[in-house]
């Protein structure tokens, strides 16, 4: 099952390193990371994606606290939370193609940054699941650079 | 204002440590020569940037400070990782300095350049690379609190050579304030009470404790809680001392090649209180049929080991001997005459295999038989390192430890080679006891060049060698799991031990007759050392009892008696 998990650090040298190599050195899922100031300074909210059961979930909580700079740690509750993920692509699209690239990316709610006689570039935002949906649309397309930042979480 | 150097110094002196061990090179020069400057600290000089690591580690495991160990940068630091990996497994604190090339050249591929802090990561409590002179004084001070409070354990300072020159008006702060790291916390009385309860309601209880009691310093309050409430005591490993061997209470050490009464009692108990000890894979063997039957209240100051291999029945973050002294208050004498008489008969029809009266040849000496007599001629009264293998577990098994931090031994991460070095470093903690270091002839190449060392130091070390030709442990597993196929275990080209000790300056002598044992060791143990005695052993014995490993009780081997 995927969880969502907010940590909140000091920020100092290689602390994020820490973070992501519990991950790494203990087998454990890491879908995404998105991190950058949090809401005090001098301090950051790295969100991690992750999936595992319970009992895994459990003990990736408890080493994250462990980390030294590490000073809040919180599950959060997909109900309780609002998330938000965004993505840029940049597409081949002749204009045989571009009305029908145009309708897709407004169906996601996506919005045009640049567009030339060869090529888009939007971007869209949502929830990770209304990306990975959308990366498989435009997949129909050549898709000649990707790039999502990570799921960002807060409480509601 | 202060010199990067100074700094160093005086934040190790506000320490009260006295002794550190380390091996010059290019990117600490500065730093140990402010050494001459001073003679309040000396530095022990090794033969091997491994070799230190062990010192400071066995310095810690046996004085219980926390330890120092200063190396060079680039191959200097990564010498040093074996050591610092056998430290973060059984939580010892230690702080390693590493010099660090310039700053204006790292990241370049500059001479003994190494990431440093990326290849210390994964077995340190925390690491710092210092980026600037005035950040070194906070960092001294928050490295020396990490590696010593909360769960113990190793902190990497990497300080690049030339801020270890620069001046700062900043001082060492007087205290350190590191938001969200937990201290540890007094223990709510009421979890203590929610734990007697579910401990006077047991009839079949057994304490199973760990080497947190080394690290939090309750061998008393256990041994006072066990007596006053009559539960019997087994130890893992690194617990081993916490109660002394002879006591009514004890039951030795418990696991894969633990005693069959420790192992028997963990199968039949109906309540377990595990103190400062993680469910290692070693004591536990199969989990789901470890303490199947049992509840179990486990205390220990790292919450991420609760819960971590078993569930348990009550879990207490905190201190073991917090813990004790509170249980204390609560305890009252329990309904346990039968139970400790169950065990006891146990005890006396499942003896650990002893060779006393055994006939031996000149040459097959049997391991068991040496430790005992090493045990009975000191009483208990002697710290022990050992190394790693059948020999370790032959110590554990038949030196009857008597005081907690006297048998210091790498359980966690099996680290052959840590004997010698890491006997070097409790010469230098507890002169009433003598330090008796043992190693197999495996283990003693591992870093044999420390004879130089304890040469050079005169350092009182009774060095044992226990020769067998064989990397026995591994040997074992072949013989039982392998058919008998010795791949690259036969040690039969080894160097004549004695004769290189002699070439480092030290006394050695090797002992072959079952007569000699005794005379020898009284020998050694009068001279104090540094001394070598070389056992010859018979090369085919094997260390029983022995529950194979991802086994459970009903598969452990006596082996013969």
């Amino acid at each position: 099952m995927k969880h969502l998990i907010s940590i909140q650090v000091k920020d100092r040298f290689g602390t994020l390193a820490r973070v992501v190599e519990l991950f790494s050195s203990r087998g454990y899922n890491l879908d995404s990371v998105c991190t950058g100031e949090g809401e005090e300074k001098g301090t950051h909210r790295i969100i991690i994606a992750t999936r595992g059961d319970d009992k895994k979930i459990k003990q990736i909580l408890k080493l994250l606290k462990n980390i030294v700079y590490v000073f809040k740690v919180t599950l959060l509750d997909p109900s309780q939370t609002i998330s938000a993920e965004l993505m840029l692509v940049r597409l081949r699209c002749g204009a045989d193609q571009r009305m029908k690239v145009l309708e897709l990316i407004k169906t996601f709610e996506g919005e045009v940054i640049e567009m030339d006689g060869k090529t888009v570039s939007f971007r869209v935002m949502g929830s990770a699941s209304k990306l990975n949906g959308a990366t498989e649309v435009f997949r129909e397309f050549e898709i000649l650079e990707l790039a999502r930042t990570g799921e960002a979480a807060i409480h509601k | 204002m202060k010199k990067g150097t100074e700094l160093i110094l005086e934040a190790i002196k506000k320490e009260g440590i006295t002794e550190v061990f380390g091996y010059p090179g290019g990117c600490v020069i500065p730093l140990f020569d402010e050494f001459l400057n001073q003679k309040e600290i000396q530095l022990i000089r090794v033969c091997h940037e491994q070799a230190a690591a062990h010192a400071a580690d066995g310095f810690a495991r046996a004085s219980g400070k926390c330890s120092v160990v200063i190396v060079t940068s680039g191959p200097g630091a990564t010498n040093t990782i074996t050591g610092i990996a056998t430290a973060a497994m059984d939580s010892i604190p230690m702080v390693i300095i590493t010099g660090q090339v310039r700053t204006a050249v790292i990241g370049t591929d500059a001479f003994q350049e190494t990431n440093v802090i990326g290849v210390t990561r994964p077995v340190t409590k925390h690491n710092y690379l210092v980026k600037s002179i005035d950040e070194l004084p906070g960092i001294l001070k928050e490295a020396f609190f990490i590696a010593s409070t909360g769960r113990p354990g190793p902190v990497v300072v990497d300080i690049p050579v030339d801020i270890q020159t620069q001046w700062t008006d900043q001082e060492i702060p007087e205290q350190v304030e590191i938001p969200g790291y937990d201290l540890v916390e007094p223990i709510e009385h009421y979890r203590i009470e929610a734990a007697w309860e579910m401990i006077s309601h047991a009839s079949r209880p057994v304490i199973y404790a760990g080497g947190g009691l080394n690290l939090s310093g309750g061998a008393q309050e256990l041994v006072a809680f066990a007596e006053t409430a009559g539960i019997p005591i087994t130890t893992t490993l690194l617990g081993q001392g916490n109660i002394p061997r002879s006591h009514p209470l004890a039951l030795g050490m418990l696991g894969m090649h633990g005693e069959y009464t420790a192992n028997y009692a963990m199968y039949r108990a109906d309540l377990v209180l595990a103190l400062g000890t993680r469910f290692d894979d070693r004591v536990t063997g199969k989990v789901d049929s470890f303490l199947a039957n049992a509840k179990i209240i486990h205390v220990d100051v790292d919450p991420g080991v609760i819960n971590k291999i078993k569930e348990v029945d009550l879990g207490i973050v905190g201190g073991v001997k917090d813990a004790l002294t509170q249980l204390l208050r609560f305890a009252e004498p329990l309904q346990t005459h039968a139970w400790l008489s169950e065990l006891t008969q146990m005890q006396l029809e499942h003896p650990v295999p002893n060779y006393d009266q055994a006939p031996m040849e000149d040459g097959h000496l049997r391991p068991e038989f040496v430790i005992k007599a090493f045990s009975d001629l000191t009483g208990g009264d002697a710290i022990v390192v050992s190394d790693v293998g059948q020999h370790q577990m032959f110590t554990a098994l038949h030196f009857h430890f008597k005081h907690p931090r006297t048998h210091l031994t790498s359980g966690g991460l099996g680290t052959m080679g840590f004997s010698l070095p890491a006997a070097i470093g409790a010469a230098f903690t507890r002169p009433e006891l003598p330090v008796i270091s043992f190693s197999g002839d495996g283990g003693f190449q591992m870093n044999i060049q420390e004879l130089a060392t304890v040469n050079a130091y005169q350092l009182p070390i009774i060095i044992v060698v226990m020769n067998n030709h064989n990397l026995g442990m591994v040997k074992q597993w072949q013989d039982l799991f392998w058919d008998r196929r010795h791949a690259s275990t036969i040690f039969d080209q080894s160097p004549d031990f004695c004769g290189i000790a002699r070439c480092y300056g030290l006394e050695a002598h090797q002992v072959s007759k079952k007569s000699e044992v005794s005379k020898m060791i009284q020998m050694a143990l009068g001279k104090k050392g540094p001394i070598l005695l070389e056992f010859m052993l018979d090369e085919n014995a094997l260390v029983y009892p022995m529950i194979p490993a991802g086994g459970e009780f009903k598969d452990l081997i006596e082996g013969e008696a």
